[in-house]
């Protein structure tokens, strides 16, 4: 029975069948087909609603889920001192958000330095983080592992001359597991929707002013990573300006 | 074609020829696939170049020949005292003489490895020797230990291995030159 | 009967539609077809993978790390793995090490402490063995799971071989609640 199909050309066989699909159909049939597969469509999600693309925004305690990370903003505060830090400028001051995040991918990951971005806040030298520490013992935030939360310390650099926030808008990044359409690999990455994309969460945080003169001195630092063993074998791998304790927010 | 034909032949009979002579095919398509993998595999790996019977290799733009290869007993720290190996650690001195253009900067960056007699190979500034003061062994006129005259100049490279292990040949590669192929001087 | 064989090639059609789409989703993740090579080995016996080998001699865990003067907490527990490790058959450095647990999470060596043995950094010449100690922070749930993973690449670990030491704690919570300090890397020879 194959054998008297012609496959005259590329697409010879479909449109004949489709042609002479449609040369049967009545009218009446025509719609019937039109309401069978907008029902088909429908069992794959073809008629849900589509959630609102901008998400709600939340108060500060409420977890966030981004994807591959989970996200608890806890509270923002403005001081002058922090630890060894130091400002570009003198006069600016530093605007220390404190998060919990949990790793929710199943692997160990660095975060990207745009994962939460600020609104309501004029005069930061970069849109993102300066630095980032963990709360724990201060020293620079760089893996965390899955499905362990830990508070970290998101800190920015304000101009003095813009005015103290009394509260943040952060939005917290969002990303999927999709394949990579050029390696066909899977990895989390970004939106493939293009333009802008809709953040994971928007959470609004009060902000503490602590911007009484530099009077306590800084605790002790955590200082450069150490390495283990009787000698000391390694060079510090964290150069630069590491993070020390600072009163936390 | 349906049914028998003139001859009352039926579909298998008339194709037997056919479907016999598909067997080598699928076969030869098989190693042809499989050859041209092996094929680009091999061409991955950096092929051989071996020097002229005097023993210089003219290569890259420079005549590189090696004027030594010999344990080095003599190490000294960056203060200028002995560096002691461990027992079962045997350092190795690979001195290169080159012969290239007069200014340093057209002298190609090479990179020295030593190959023991059983094929591994052992890298230039090993951890062992880290403690070592010496110049890099990367064919550059100003790391020589004599000074460069009329382009030509020394590079010393070092290397470890474990005792009893002997050395069967100097690699050079000149990786912003040739990534390809690198010389071979074997030891004679 | 002109229509029963219109519908029947339209079915022969939907029927190989099918068939390629259920073959396409039966194929595994791709990233699953790129996983590494696995070479498995026990705590104390010599593990050979493509580029170096290792061995796993002693396992313990602890509340906290003494490094020097600091004493470095976390959340769960720490993993010490006693390893000894050497190339092969040309220059190679261990540049990847984590742990498994039993529900696939993978967690790296930390980072808050210098591990120069399994970073990269430490190249090793053949017959020329290193041993060193290395940490790792999990959650106390996991560590009686775990699966240590070696490798010499530290951006890429698919298709090549990976060592994969099963850890013997059988009890996060049994952990030493003394800090317990590491040894750095040195010499075998």
């Amino acid at each position: 029975m194959l054998a008297d199909v012609s496959v005259t050309g590329q697409g010879g066989l479909s449109r004949s069948v489709t042609r002479g699909l449609l040369d049967q159909a009545t009218p009446g049939l025509r719609w019937a087909v039109a309401v069978v597969l907008l029902g088909v469509s429908g069992l794959f999600g073809g008629l849900d609603s589509v959630p609102d693309p901008q998400p709600e925004t939340l108060t500060a305690g409420t977890p966030v889920y981004g994807g591959p990370w989970e996200v608890t903003v806890e509270g923002a505060v403005v001081q002058r001192v922090l630890g060894k830090l130091r400002l570009e400028k003198e006069t600016n001051r530093w605007l220390v958000l404190t998060a919990t995040v949990r790793i929710t991918a199943h692997e160990s990951s660095i975060l990207p330095s745009d994962l939460l971005t600020l609104d309501g806040v004029t005069g930061l030298t970069s849109p993102t983080p300066a630095d980032a520490a963990l709360d724990r013992d201060k020293s620079r935030l760089r893996l965390l592992q899955p499905n362990m939360p830990e508070r970290v310390l998101f800190i920015w650099e304000q101009s003095g001359d813009a005015p103290v926030p009394s509260s943040i808008t952060v939005s917290v990044k969002q990303r999927t597991y999709r394949e990579d359409s050029l390696s066909s690999a899977w990895y989390w990455m970004d939106s493939d929707t293009g333009g802008d994309v809709t953040p994971a969460g928007i959470v609004t945080v009060p902000v503490r002013a602590d911007l009484a003169a530099p009077s306590a001195s800084p605790s002790p630092s955590a200082g450069s990573t150490p390495s283990p063993g009787p000698r000391p074998t390694a060079s510090p791998k964290t150069a630069g300006r590491t993070p020390s304790a600072g009163p936390t927010p | 074609m349906r049914g028998p034909d003139s001859l009352g032949r039926g579909w298998w009979r008339r194709n037997v020829w056919g479907l016999i002579a598909l067997l080598p095919a699928l076969a030869l398509m098989l190693a042809a696939a499989g050859y041209s993998d092996l094929e680009f595999w091999q061409r991955g790996r950096p092929a051989a170049v071996l020097p002229a019977t005097d023993g210089v290799a003219d290569f890259a733009g420079v005549r590189v020949r090696v004027a030594e290869l010999a344990p080095a007993t003599d190490l000294k720290r960056s203060g200028g005292r002995p560096l002691a190996l461990p027992e079962n650690v045997t350092a190795w001195r690979v001195v290169l003489d080159v012969e290239g253009p007069a200014d340093p900067e057209q002298v190609p960056y090479c990179e020295i490895s030593v190959e023991d007699t059983a094929g591994n190979l052992y890298g230039d500034q090993p951890l062992e020797l880290s403690l070592v003061s010496a110049p890099l062994g990367n064919c550059k006129p100003d790391n020589s230990p004599v000074p460069a005259a009329s382009g030509r100049h020394q590079t010393v490279a070092l290397f470890v291995t474990p005792r009893g292990v002997d050395i069967a040949a100097v690699r050079v590669s000149f990786g912003t030159v040739d990534q390809t192929r690198y010389v071979r001087f074997d030891r004679s | 009967m002109k229509l029963l064989r219109r519908l029947g090639y339209a079915a022969f059609v939907l029927a190989a539609l099918a068939a390629g789409q259920a073959i396409q989703s039966a194929e595994p993740n791709f990233n699953h077809n790129l996983r590494p090579f696995p070479v498995a080995g026990e705590v104390g016996t010599e593990v050979a993978a493509r580029t170096f080998t290792a061995q796993v001699q002693l396992v313990r865990c602890a509340a906290a790390l003494r490094i020097g003067d600091t004493i470095l907490d976390t959340q769960g527990v720490w993993i010490v793995a006693k390893l000894r490790v050497g190339a092969r058959f040309k220059p190679t450095s261990i540049a990847y090490a984590a742990a498994r647990d039993g529900a696939g999470r993978v967690y790296q060596t930390t980072d808050r402490v210098t591990l120069n043995l399994v970073t990269g950094g430490h190249v090793m010449q053949p017959g020329l063995p290193y041993e060193g100690e290395i940490a790792i922070e999990v959650p106390t749930a996991a560590a009686g799971s775990l699966t240590l993973l070696l490798a010499d690449n530290s951006i890429d670990q698919r298709m090549d071989s990976m060592a994969e030491i099963r850890l013997p704690i059988s009890d996060g919570a049994a952990c030493s609640a003394e800090p317990t300090t590491l040894l750095a890397p040195k010499a075998l020879s």
